[in-house]
């Protein structure tokens, strides 16, 4: 699946400002060189699931890593979480919270919904940028994927 | 005497009513007696000068004639009469003339003639009667009576009377009896009664009465002494009732006040958790602003000259400054709820430290900066910082398009009260919206004549409080504004 073509990273971010700043710093380590960035839960669950705007997308083809924002217009990130832990073909897909929120009913939440990683935003810009691009190192070049 | 007052009453009564009773009785007895004693003597001795006439008249012919024959025939008469022992005729110069002696007492003597009359000799009465007078005197009568044959009746006589004064004595034992169950019938209810309360302790028992005198009366005293016993206990009763009452009131307020508590527990850590959410909302637009300016730093440093530097700089140390703000109303409002640390502050250090980094904030600052000595305060140092950076930032603030802009801290202790103020030259404010100076997000001017959030006053407001201070302010439109606040030592 070393596919070129293969989208490494779903980003869910409705602050565009916090999805420039995570793709730039995904950039800066040249790790979102395939980088998709959807602004609402709807948008995710029709790309994901090929329907909608996405229609004909093969929701077989999984992204390396789902970088998940909590509050999302439309549908909410946790109910974009339980939609993929609960369909056959997205179920393994590794989804990791990326929020602003470190209220525990949001952590409890994620994990129990199986998320793969619940990370903080920091408020500092160079805390920010070295967690993303780790989590990032992480998840697409360290962790190996299940077939 | 001691044995009689331990008697019971009712023996008591009898023992009276059979003394009261017999002994009248007896003494009674005792003269009935005397005087029919009295009265058989003299009863017998006038039988005994009747029948010495009669002698006297039927044996004067005898004795005139001379015949001793037929008056000791006449004597033998007296055979009939028992109590008389003997008698005599003597003639009139003394000389016994017949006799007469009851059975056969030969020894016998008669006396010479005495005087007329009657006289008692131990057992005997002896009586001389004279037959005739004077000149026609013939001679005497004697007689004796033997007085213990008289006497030999008398036992019969006081078996009589004795067992007259014994059925009398029962009958005033039977009626005794009967009379003292009047009397001590009622008494002894009474102190049944009585023993009955005091064991069972119940107060609603009453004795019955049986009358309306002296025991009656004590009766009705005794029940009402009891019937207030009775008030008194319910009243007891009823406020230990009510006591438990107000026990159980205190523990279901109380039990309130901790569901009330509870609720306040839940609505702190709400308002916690909404103030964190609110904290990190705030904080994504700021951690733009920082991102975005490291970003314009990063790319475009080369090409910008040293006052775009500059400007940039600051735009991030504001950011910066901002979350700091946001991490101080946060901690804030945890300290709302949070023990308060107190320690004494150097007051006067502590102004000219807020002052010096609001002014190193603002390099620029045209401000002069009047600074008295300040009275040492006990309080906590992070909150009272607060206080004077929020004062002193509004000061530099409203006072910033003045030509001279003074800023002025003072403050003395009086009564063991502090008061502190912070007044500037600045716009200052109407004293109609006074009222409002304080509240949370309430502002007096618009962004554009001066940005804030107004949550500055509101903050002093909350941390004075929390000391147990006052907090308040003077202005006038363009006159300048002074805020004070007192902490108490």
């Amino acid at each position: 699946m070393n596919d070129v073509n293969q989208v490494e990273v779903l980003l869910v971010e409705d602050s565009p400002r916090d999805a420039e700043m995570t793709s730039r710093a995904l950039r800066k380590r040249n790790l979102a060189n395939n980088l998709v960035h959807v602004k609402d839960g709807q948008q995710a669950l029709d790309w994901l699931f090929g329907t909608g705007d996405y229609a004909g997308r093969n929701p077989c083809d999984h992204p390396k890593v789902v970088l998940l924002d909590l509050k999302l217009p439309k549908v909410d990130g946790l109910d974009v979480l339980r939609a993929i832990r609960a369909d056959e073909r997205t179920r393994l897909m590794p989804v990791v919270v990326l929020t602003s929120s470190a209220e525990e009913q949001d952590v409890m939440g994620s994990y129990k919904l199986g998320v793969n990683s619940y990370i903080i935003k920091p408020v500092d810009f160079d805390k920010f940028s070295s967690a993303v691009a780790e989590l990032g190192h992480y998840w697409m070049l360290l962790n190996k994927e299940p077939k | 005497m001691k044995r009689f007052r331990n008697l019971s009453i009712s023996r008591k009564l009898i023992l009276a009513f059979l003394l009261a009773s017999i002994l009248p009785l007896l003494i009674a007895v005792a003269l009935v007696l005397a005087y029919e004693l009295a009265g058989q003597r003299a009863r017998i001795i006038s039988n005994l000068i009747t029948q010495a006439e009669m002698i006297a008249v039927s044996t004067r012919a005898t004795l005139e004639f001379e015949d001793p024959k037929s008056a000791q025939e006449t004597l033998a008469t007296l055979a009939t009469r028992p109590e008389i022992h003997s008698a005599c005729l003597y003639t009139s110069d003394g000389a016994v003339f017949a006799t007469y002696i009851r059975g056969d007492d030969g020894s016998f003597k008669f006396p010479s003639v005495g005087e007329a009359g009657h006289r008692i000799l131990g057992d005997n009465l002896d009586l001389f009667y004279p037959i005739g007078s004077g000149a026609d005197l013939v001679g005497h009568v004697f007689l004796r009576v033997d007085m213990r044959i008289l006497r030999a009746r008398l036992p019969n006589y006081f078996a009589i009377v004795g067992s007259v004064v014994i059925g009398l004595m029962a009958v005033c034992y039977w009626m005794s009896r009967a009379l003292e169950k009047f009397i001590s019938g009622p008494i002894l209810s009474l102190a049944e009664t009585s023993q009955i309360v005091q064991e069972t302790r119940n107060y609603s028992i009453r004795a019955q009465k049986h009358g309306d005198d002296e025991i009656g009366q004590l009766t009705e005293s005794f029940n009402q002494m009891v019937g207030g016993i009775e008030e008194g206990t319910n009243r007891l009763l009823l406020s230990n009732e009510r006591l438990q009452a107000e026990v159980i009131e205190r523990e279901r307020a109380e039990g309130e006040i901790k569901l009330h508590s509870l609720e306040l527990e839940a609505t702190n850590k709400e308002l916690e958790a909404f103030s964190y959410t609110i904290s990190h909302d705030l904080r994504a637009p700021l951690r733009a602003v920082d991102g975005y300016i490291r970003m314009l730093q990063e790319d475009y440093a080369k090409q910008l000259d040293a006052e775009a530097n500059r400007l940039i700089a600051v735009v991030s140390s504001e950011a910066r400054r901002m979350g700091q703000l946001i991490d101080d109303l946060l901690a804030f409002v945890r300290l709302g709820r949070q023990q308060m640390h107190t320690t004494v502050i150097d007051m006067t250090s502590l102004a000219r430290e807020t002052f010096g980094s609001v002014a190193g904030a603002n390099s620029t600052l045209p401000h002069r900066f009047e600074l008295q000595p300040l009275p040492p305060a006990q309080g906590n140092l992070a909150m009272l910082r607060q206080v004077f950076l929020n004062l002193i930032s509004n000061a530099v603030k409203f006072s910033r398009h003045r030509q001279t802009p003074v800023i002025e801290v003072g403050g003395w202790s009086h009564e063991g009260l502090m008061t502190f103020f912070v007044k500037d030259n600045g716009v200052g404010f109407d004293d109609k919206y006074i009222h409002k100076l304080f509240n949370v997000f309430q502002r007096l001017h618009t962004e554009e004549e001066f940005e804030g959030t107004g949550v500055g006053l509101a903050i002093v407001q909350r941390v004075i409080h929390r000391h147990g201070g006052k907090v308040w302010a003077e202005g006038k439109p363009n006159q300048g504004a002074t805020f004070y606040f007192t902490l108490p030592k």
